[in-house]
């Protein structure tokens, strides 16, 4: 095999193992997986695009010295989460629109959003 | 006309006036979902669902201000931590289902729920050791089922 048809064949073979491994990164089982950290009484980030009508699962990270409860009216969404905790939220196919979430023990946080479109 | 009866001219005038600050009267869809064994369903349906479901009823006087005004908000706040009209989507996600089914049996245990205001005024409201004991039992096997589903 000619060096240059080996190198364009590994180009592509290493390219499809980066795509692979980034949609499963983004996909688990068929659902978006979305993250937001808490640290320094702020959710980062503040606001999160997932796809309207389909199901997808946050994962929430607690980087603070302080309990929080995460906590989603809209979504009917509430969970405890220790310092230190990575929490998998599961939601369910959300219509396409503006969500909102706090901390539920702290209403002086500044309230996150997620965005279904 | 007397001191007194200018105050109550004075106090009935006030009542007709907020009358204007009406406040509306709604239920959202209910997309129910809420499943439980019959005396636990019964149980809740009569004592919960009047404030933490989108099934409330709404007599008269909770079309007169200032009553209507509590009422209101009391129903509001009370959907926004636990609504029955969304068990179903609770259960999607099973930490959230252990949270509240935890926060039922915590409510119902200690005596905070139903509040002592609704007992006072709706018979419904008040429930029987048995039911109390049902609806304890209920929400801590449903929340051990909960934890068992959800890893973190």
């Amino acid at each position: 095999m000619p060096c240059r048809k080996k190198t364009i064949l590994t180009f592509l073979a290493v390219a499809a193992g980066g795509v692979l491994a980034f949609s499963q990164a983004v996909h688990a089982n068929g659902a978006t997986v979305a993250t937001v950290r808490f640290s320094g009484d702020r959710f980062e980030p503040a606001k999160l695009t997932v796809p309207a009508n389909q199901p997808f699962t946050l994962e929430v990270t607690n980087a603070d010295k302080k309990a929080i409860e995460f906590e989603s009216f809209d979504l009917h969404r509430e969970r405890v989460v220790r310092p230190g905790q990575t929490i998998t939220v599961y939601m369910a196919p959300a219509a396409p629109g503006h969500y909102t979430f706090c901390d539920d023990f702290d209403h002086s946080v500044a309230e996150g959003a997620i965005e279904a479109r | 006309m007397s001191g007194r009866t200018r105050g109550w001219l004075f106090g009935l005038a006030a009542i007709l006036a907020i009358q204007v600050l009406r406040m509306p009267v709604r239920n959202g869809s209910a997309q129910g979902g809420f499943e439980a064994p019959p005396d636990v369903r019964s149980a809740v349906l009569t004592a919960c669902f009047q404030c933490h479901s989108e099934r409330a009823r709404w007599p008269w006087y909770t079309q007169i201000a200032p009553v209507s005004w509590f009422v209101h908000a009391q129903v509001e706040e009370a959907r926004k931590r636990l609504n029955f009209s969304s068990w179903k989507d609770y259960l999607y996600d099973p930490g959230t289902a252990a949270q509240k089914f935890g926060a039922i049996n915590q409510m119902v245990r200690s005596d905070a729920m139903p509040p002592w205001y609704f007992r006072a005024l709706c018979a419904r409201g008040r429930l029987t050791a048995a039911q109390r004991a049902a609806i304890e039992t209920w929400a801590i096997e449903g929340r051990a089922r909960a934890l068992k589903a959800e890893p973190n």
